[in-house]
């Protein structure tokens, strides 16, 4: 294929938009990245690696492997640290951004094509009776993945000791009608327990409780890894009502114990809280220049759908169109960048 | 995790009439934040979540025949951090009206029946009720600074109406003073019915909706008869 004079814009350097780039200019076509953050990666970036001595498919490695490709084709141009300002599309897209933390002056760019891999936000448990940000040994997933990539272990942040007990709380701001996050965020289950069993395989004594609703979590081997979970995590079918700290940092957990039939406190060291994947806050402005509408939700509708195809020449692509682990976010990546290549060629006249 | 000890047979169950409550017990998601959150899970295998799912799979006079319905304090705090909304509180009351009137726990039914007949949850006489109020009356007139005090009774046109609950007339006449100063003090217009004065409705408790109907139309009867403008109903 070739198509040297043609150029697709891609929103967001996460690990979507980064396999997109990744398959469009490998086929030759001129890519630009326009990417918030001052790096590119995005949150799938922050999960490290989760084998316990053989590799458990927890995908991280694959966002890694994205970016380093990225990062070696010169047909790629990343624009980190910038903000989209407006876009016009009449024939094709006009795109102006700013930069966020720099006196560097506003650009401009064309686009033949538009991919849009805004990702997600993740939802903030503060208003949750959790603690969180109130007291330190609460953290969510990601905080947890921060501090394990940062430091090697994970540790309290209070004391910076290794937790003795670690709590994990499954479907904070998810499958939560009452916030208006009816859905599962899907990768929360499987992620979640990688990292319990990955700390208690770098520290055996490590006691870990995994409070739960019902594992949803699908994929080749799965069924192995979670009837070996079951057997060194203890799983508790009942998710807890309330966090409160008592002295010396501890935490204590109430929840119903459904074994025992009995209310129970329990004290913890380091409570982990599943919080849920939120459509990122940037959708509704970003809808709004393109003149297309949101889901329910606030994800974006693919592109293939009846109301995504009412832009002619616009692209959607992973966590921007609902929850999705890193590998489903790079076939999502991989579809979008061979629907773009059928566009682009068909000088679009195609069905996109 | 509690296991029935009789397998259930999915021809006596009976979802219809339970789903047709506007409670949306069907949306629960087994999440148990509301056991987690209650102030009386465990006593007695009380068990918010379980409950839920019972009447859910229409299980609803099993549950009904058990002590649960009645350890249930109705705080709502299960309601408040239900993800799905579900209005346990709600669904609970109405597995009370499930039970036989007769077999009711406690003292509620025949309150709530002298309620229904005479007008107040003590079956308390007339004469009896206005002459402890006097009596009362008359005690806080002996305090210096309510020289002057007088309980209105029956007064047409006063800007408060004020129910009274029946402890206040009973073991509690103490309590009816400190309202009664303020009122007072304040140089307040109101007044008390000599009738129809109850302001506890147990009907609320025993999941007897005709009877709550009954206690308040005849407060609003009370507010149109003595043409009052506002109601206390201090509950």
């Amino acid at each position: 294929m070739n198509l040297p004079e043609r150029q697709v814009v891609i929103v967001g350097a996460g690990v979507a938009g980064l396999a997109a780039a990744d398959e469009i200019a490998r086929w030759g076509v001129a890519v630009t990245m326009l990417e918030e953050a001052p790096r590119t990666g995005g949150h799938a970036s922050r999960y490290s690696c989760k084998a316990l001595g053989e590799c458990v498919a927890c995908g991280a490695c694959l966002a890694d492997e994205r970016r380093r490709r990225v990062a070696d084709r010169e047909n790629v141009t990343i624009l980190a640290g910038v903000r989209i300002s407006t876009i016009e599309n009449k024939v094709g897209f006009n795109i102006h951004y700013e930069h966020r933390n720099s006196q560097e002056p506003p650009g401009g760019l064309k686009a033949d094509a538009l991919l849009l891999t805004t990702g997600f936000q993740p939802y903030d448990p503060s208003d949750k009776p959790y603690g969180y940000r109130r007291f330190p040994n609460v953290l969510t997933l990601l905080d947890a993945e921060d501090r394990l990539q940062r430091e090697g272990v994970l540790t309290c942040p209070s004391d910076g000791r290794p937790p003795e007990r670690i709590a994990f709380i499954q479907c904070v701001g998810s499958r939560d009608s009452r916030i208006g996050h009816p859905w599962c965020s899907k990768i929360c289950c499987g992620a979640a327990l990688r990292m319990a069993r990955l700390v208690q395989y770098r520290r055996p004594e490590t006691v870990v409780t995994f409070f739960y609703i019902d594992v949803q979590t699908f994929g080749k081997n799965f069924q192995k890894y979670y009837d070996q979970t079951r057997r060194q995590v203890r799983m508790v079918r009942a998710i807890p009502g309330d966090i409160v700290q008592s002295e010396g940092q501890r935490l204590q957990l109430a929840y119903f114990d459904p074994d025992a039939s009995r209310a129970t406190e329990e004290p913890f060291d380091l409570v982990i809280l599943s919080a849920g994947i939120a459509p990122n806050t940037d959708n509704p402005s970003l809808a709004d220049m393109l003149g297309v509408r949101l889901n329910a939700a606030g994800f974006f509708h693919p592109h293939e759908s009846d109301e995504g195809r009412k832009r002619s020449g616009l692209f959607t692509a992973g966590a921007a169109l609902g929850p999705m682990s890193i590998a489903e976010s790079i076939d999502s990546a991989g579809k979008a960048a061979w629907d773009i290549m059928n566009y682009l060629k068909s000088n679009g006249l195609s069905k996109f | 995790m509690t296991i029935l000890q009789n397998p259930v047979s999915f021809e006596s169950l009976d979802p219809g009439r339970s789903r047709a409550w506007p409670c949306d017990q069907d949306l629960c998601l087994t999440c148990a934040n509301c056991s987690g959150a209650c102030p009386v899970a465990g006593i007695d295998d009380f068990d918010p979540r379980k409950i839920v799912r019972m009447v859910s799979m229409g299980m609803a006079d099993h549950v009904a025949s058990e002590r649960w319905p009645w350890i249930c304090t109705m705080c709502g705090k299960c309601e408040q951090v239900c993800p799905m909304g579900i209005a346990i509180p709600d669904m609970m009351r109405r597995i009370r009206s499930l039970r036989a009137r007769d077999q009711i726990p406690g003292i509620l039914q025949s309150g709530l029946e002298n309620a229904l007949r005479t007008g107040n949850n003590l079956a308390l006489p007339k004469e009896d009720f206005v002459f402890i109020l006097e009596d009362v009356g008359a005690e806080i007139a002996e305090e210096q600074g309510f020289e002057t005090f007088t309980v209105p009774i029956d007064k047409e046109g006063a800007n408060i109406l004020t129910t009274i609950h029946n402890k206040l007339v009973n073991t509690h006449t103490e309590d009816l003073k400190h309202w009664w100063k303020i009122f007072h003090a304040a140089g307040e217009d109101w007044t008390v019915a000599a009738d129809n004065w109850e302001g506890t409705s147990w009907g609320y408790f025993t999941g007897d909706d005709e009877a709550m109907k009954t206690m308040a139309g005849r407060i609003v009867e009370n507010m149109r008869r003595l043409k009052a403008r506002t109601l206390l109903w201090p509950e």
